[in-house]
C-alpha cells in the first residue's frame, strides 16, 4: 500500500510563502498515491526555475537538468525504462520559452510522459520579467513600456502538435487538479497538464485567477471542439481539453 | 611486388561513383590486398562532383598521396580535374574523348543500347577496369552479387552489362593475387558503431550531421532486430544528449554523435553530465567550420573548442583517435571511462576518419565492465533513506528500492538535494575534478613510432596515416625522425609529452587546420613551444607527398 508518506522529504521546500507551487507539490504526491505508484517507480524530471525545484522536495528518483530540457530527459528515461512512470515539470518560461521546440516534438512523438507545466507567466526566479505566456502590454522590469508581445497558446500548439492528452487546471483546485493529473498519468502517451499558478511576488494572485477560471463541460473526444476551446479566450478554462480515445 | 597502386573514381553525384568504388574494394580485397578508400564530395544529392581514390597495397595503408595510377572518369569534368594526377605511365579508362598514352575507352551508350538499358555506367566502367588490372571476371562477379543481393532484377543486368564491358577490352596489367585473406573493411563510422555495440550500447541518440550520419543509419538498422538498442532521431541536438543523459540515468549505455555546429548546441548539457555525474559518450566528427562551413570536407578544427567547452569545471574525458583501427578501441574505451567514472566522454574524429574506409585489424585490448556499478548497501543511504549517491563510486537506476536520490544539475549534497553550503561546494568540486587524476592513471601513454632522436613530428588524429608513412620513407632514405600521435587529449598527460618532446633536437607539427590548436594545448600544458608547423586548411587531408616534402626540406634545411 502506498502512502503519501513514502513520498514526503524531510526537507522544507523554500519557495514565497502562497506560492502556487506547494499545491502542485501536493497535488502531484496526491495523485501517485491514489494511483498506488510505488516512489521508487516514479521519475520527476525538471529543468530550471522556482518551480524546478519540486524533485529535491519529494522523495522519489528525482532529476534536475538544465532550463527548458525536462521533456527530453523525460523522454530518455521512458524509452530506456518504461516500467517508470515519468513525469516531467516545466514552466511558462522553461517549457514554452527555452524548451518550445522539445515541447512540440514531444507532443507529435508521443512517448508516455506526463508533462505538468507551472504556468504562472512570470519569469519567478530571475525576478519578474514577462515570460512567454504573458498578457500583450504587460509591464515588467524587462517591458517596461509594456510587452508587445503575444502570448503562447499552450494547449492549441499541443492539439496542433498531435498531443493525445491536453489539459488545463488550476492549482486553487486542488481537487479538480488531482483529478486531471491522475488522468494524464495513466493516459498512454504524452500528456499536457498546463497548470494556472499564482506568483504571489510579481505575478497575479489567486484571486485574480478565481474571477476568471471556469470549469470546462465538453466532449474531452472531440478534437476541433478541444481546438475551438483551446482558442476561446474570454475564460481560463480549466479541464481536459482532449483526451484521445475510441 | 608494387608498393601501392591507386586507382580514382570520379564522376557526378548519383552515378554509381560510389558504388563502384565500393565494389573495386571488394574485388581488392578479395585478391587480398589491404585498401584505403577516402571520397570527396560536394554538399550537393544530385549533380556535384564526386571521388574516391581507393589505395590498395600487400602491406599495411592508411592514407593517400598525390598521384594515381588508373583515373575512371565518369564524365568530361572528372577527366579535367584528374588528369594532372594520373602518372605518366597510367591509365584512364572513360567515355570522353581525350588525348592521352594509355586509355581505354568505355562504350557506354553502345552498350546501353544493346542491352536495352540505362543507368549502367558503372557495371561497364567495373567491366573494363576489372579487365585491365589482368583480373578474372568471377570475381567481379562473385562481388557484384553480394552487393546487389536484394535487387535481384538489376543484379543480372548488372552483371551482364559488365561482363559484356569485361569481354571487349584487354590487359593493361597483371594484378597479381596475394595469399592474404579477405579482410575485414570498414569506415571510422562502422568502427565507432561496432566498438559501441561491443561496449554494450543500448540507446543512440542523433540528429543527422556530416561527417557522422552513418552512424545513425548502421544503428538505426541494427536496431530494428535488436531488442537491445534504442534509437532515436530527435528535434535538435539540444534534445539529443539531454535525451541520451536521460537514458544514461535511466540504466542504458548511452551516446550521442554530432559534428561542430551541433556539439556546440550541446555543451551546457556536457556540464550536467559532469556535475549530475552521468555516464555519457558522444562522437564529435569534424568537419570545416565556422558556422556551416564546409560541410561535406575534413578540418581538425575542434580540438580547442571540445576541450574548453562548457560552463565552469567538470571532469570531460577527450579521445582522438587516429585512424579506423583506433575508432574501434576509443570509443570502446570511452565507454568504459564513462561508465566507472560516471562523466562524459567525447570521442574526436573527422571526416578523413569517419567516412574513409580501410582494412582494419583491431587491437585485442579489452575492457572490464564488470564490477563498474555497485550495488547499494544500506550504509550508503542517509537518515530519511535516500541514496547517498555522491558520496560512493556506485549509482543506482530508476525502479531499485532503496536507490533513490536526485541526479541533479544544481550544485547539491550527497543524496542530490540542492544546496549552497560551501563546505560541500568544496567537497563536491573535488569528487568530480579527482576523477580526471585517476582516469589519467588509466590512460595508455603515447609511443613513438619511429626513432627516439632527430627530428620529433608530433599530429593528432587523422594526419596518422599520412605522418606515418613519411616518417617511414625518411627512415629508409637514413633519416632520424620520429612521429608522436597524441590520442589522449584530457586529461593530457603533460609530464609524458613534455618528456618525449625533450628527446629531440627538433620538433614539427603537422595540423589539418589553420591555427595549430594541438601547439597551443601542448604550450599550455608543457610550457613547450613548438614553431614549425605545417597546417593545412583548405577543406581536404594531407597526402603522404606532401608531408614528406615538407619533412625532407625541414632535415634538409
Amino acid at each position: 500500500m502506498v502512502e503519501l508518506q513514502d513520498y514526503n522529504s524531510l526537507e522544507k521546500p523554500n519557495w514565497c510563502p502562497g506560492c502556487g507551487d506547494f499545491a502542485i507539490l501536493g497535488g502531484v504526491k496526491k495523485a501517485l498515491v491514489e494511483l498506488g505508484v510505488e516512489s521508487k517507480d516514479a521519475v520527476l524530471v525538471s529543468g530550471v526555475g522556482c518551480f524546478a525545484k519540486l524533485p529535491y522536495w519529494v522523495k522519489a528518483y528525482g532529476f534536475v537538468g538544465l532550463h527548458g530540457r525536462s521533456l527530453p530527459v523525460a523522454q530518455g528515461v521512458k524509452l530506456a525504462n518504461s516500467k517508470l512512470k515519468v513525469l516531467a515539470f516545466g514552466g511558462d518560461g522553461d517549457g514554452y520559452g527555452e524548451g518550445g521546440n522539445h515541447f512540440i516534438h514531444a507532443c507529435r512523438r508521443g512517448v508516455d510522459v506526463t508533462y505538468i507545466v507551472h504556468n504562472n507567466s512570470v519569469f519567478g526566479l530571475t525576478t519578474g520579467q514577462y515570460s512567454p505566456t504573458a498578457e500583450q502590454g504587460r509591464r515588467s522590469k524587462a517591458s517596461p513600456a509594456g510587452s508587445l508581445e503575444k502570448p503562447v497558446n499552450p494547449l492549441a500548439l499541443a492539439l496542433a502538435s498531435g498531443a493525445t492528452f491536453v489539459a488545463r487546471v488550476f492549482a486553487g483546485d486542488l481537487v479538480g487538479m488531482v483529478e486531471v493529473m491522475k488522468k494524464a498519468i495513466e493516459h498512454k502517451g504524452f500528456a499536457l497538464v498546463d497548470v494556472l499558478q499564482p506568483c504571489v511576488t510579481y505575478g497575479f494572485g489567486m484571486d485574480w485567477y478565481k474571477e476568471r477560471v471556469c470549469a470546462l463541460d465538453h466532449d474531452s473526444k472531440d478534437l476541433k471542439g478541444a481546438m475551438e476551446k483551446a482558442m476561446d479566450n474570454s475564460k481560463l478554462w480549466c479541464g481536459v481539453f482532449y483526451e484521445e480515445g475510441d | 611486388m608494387m608498393k601501392s597502386f591507386v586507382i580514382r573514381v570520379g564522376g557526378e553525384a548519383g552515378k554509381g561513383i560510389a558504388s563502384a568504388a565500393d565494389i573495386l574494394a571488394g574485388v581488392f580485397l578479395r585478391l587480398g590486398y589491404n585498401v584505403f578508400s577516402s571520397k570527396d564530395y560536394a554538399s550537393q544529392i544530385k549533380g556535384g562532383h564526386n571521388y574516391h581514390t581507393l589505395r590498395i597495397s600487400g602491406g599495411d595503408v592508411g592514407a593517400d598521396v598525390s598521384k594515381v595510377d588508373v583515373l575512371l572518369a565518369f564524365d568530361e569534368s572528372s577527366l579535367k580535374r584528374h588528369l594532372a594526377v594520373v602518372k605518366e605511365n597510367g591509365l584512364i579508362i572513360t567515355d570522353v574523348e581525350i588525348d592521352f598514352g594509355e586509355i581505354r575507352k568505355v562504350r557506354v551508350k553502345e552498350i546501353e543500347e544493346k542491352l536495352s538499358q540505362k543507368n549502367l555506367d558503372n557495371a561497364l566502367f567495373l567491366g573494363i577496369a576489372v579487365k585491365s588490372l589482368g583480373i578474372e571476371f568471377t570475381i567481379l562477379k562473385e562481388v557484384l552479387e553480394n552487393y546487389f543481393s536484394r535487387k535481384l532484377e538489376l543484379k543480372e543486368i548488372l552483371i551482364k552489362a559488365a561482363e559484356e564491358s569485361y569481354n571487349n577490352c584487354e590487359e593493361w596489367m597483371n594484378l597479381e593475387k596475394l595469399d592474404g585473406s579477405n579482410k575485414e573493411f570498414l569506415n571510422g563510422n562502422e568502427a565507432l558503431v561496432k566498438g559501441a555495440l561491443d561496449a554494450g550500447l543500448g540507446f543512440h541518440v542523433q540528429y543527422p550531421m556530416t561527417p557522422v550520419s552513418g552512424m545513425l543509419h548502421l544503428l538505426a538498422k541494427e536496431a530494428v532486430d535488436n531488442s537491445e538498442l534504442i534509437v532515436v532521431q530527435p528535434e535538435d541536438e539540444i534534445a539529443a544528449i539531454n535525451i541520451a543523459l536521460g537514458a544514461s540515468f535511466a540504466g542504458k549505455r548511452a551516446m550521442t554523435a554530432t559534428s561542430g555546429g551541433g556539439f556546440a548546441l550541446m555543451v551546457e548539457s556536457l556540464g550536467l553530465a559532469g556535475m549530475a555525474e552521468i555516464p555519457l559518450v558522444v562522437v564529435e566528427g569534424q568537419r570545416p567550420g565556422p558556422a556551416t562551413g564546409l560541410p561535406t570536407k575534413t578540418e581538425q578544427g575542434d580540438l580547442k573548442f571540445v576541450l574548453n567547452s562548457g560552463g565552469g569545471d567538470f571532469p570531460l574525458v577527450v579521445l582522438a583517435p587516429g585512424d579506423v583501427d583506433e575508432c574501434y578501441v576509443e570509443i570502446r574505451r570511452a565507454f568504459y571511462l564513462a561508465e566507472k567514472y560516471f562523466l562524459p566522454v567525447v570521442v574526436l574524429v573527422d571526416k578523413q576518419i569517419t567516412e574513409s574506409s580501410k582494412t582494419v585489424d583491431f587491437s585485442k585490448e579489452s575492457f572490464d565492465f564488470d564490477g563498474v556499478v555497485k550495488i547499494v548497501e544500506d550504509v550508503d543511504l542517509n537518515e530519511e533513506g535516500l541514496f547517498k549517491r555522491y558520496a560512493v563510486e556506485s549509482r543506482t537506476i530508476p525502479g531499485v528500492e532503496n536507490g533513490m536520490y536526485t541526479c541533479a544539475g544544481d550544485e547539491h549534497d550527497e543524496v542530490g538535494c540542492i544546496t549552497e553550503d560551501k563546505e560541500i561546494r568544496i567537497r563536491m568540486m573535488d569528487r568530480r575534478m579527482g576523477k580526471l587524476r585517476k582516469v589519467s592513471e588509466e590512460l595508455v601513454r603515447e609511443e613513438i613510432f619511429g626513432d627516439n632522436e632527430g627530428l620529433l613530428v608530433v599530429g593528432w588524429g587523422s594526419t596518422k596515416g599520412a605522418i606515418k608513412e613519411a616518417v617511414s620513407r625518411l627512415q629508409g632514405e637514413g633519416c632520424k625522425i620520429g612521429f608522436l600521435q597524441i590520442k589522449n587529449m584530457a586529461p593530457f598527460l603533460s609530464l609524458h609529452i613534455e618528456e618525449i618532446i625533450g628527446k629531440f633536437s627538433k620538433v614539427v607539427l603537422i595540423e589539418n587546420n589553420y591555427s595549430g590548436q594541438l601547439g597551443d594545448v601542448i604550450r599550455e600544458k608543457t610550457g613547450v613551444s613548438i614553431n614549425d608547423r605545417l597546417l593545412k586548411y583548405d577543406g581536404s587531408n594531407f597526402t603522404v607527398d606532401e608531408i614528406y616534402d615538407y619533412l625532407r626540406g625541414k632535415i634538409n634545411g
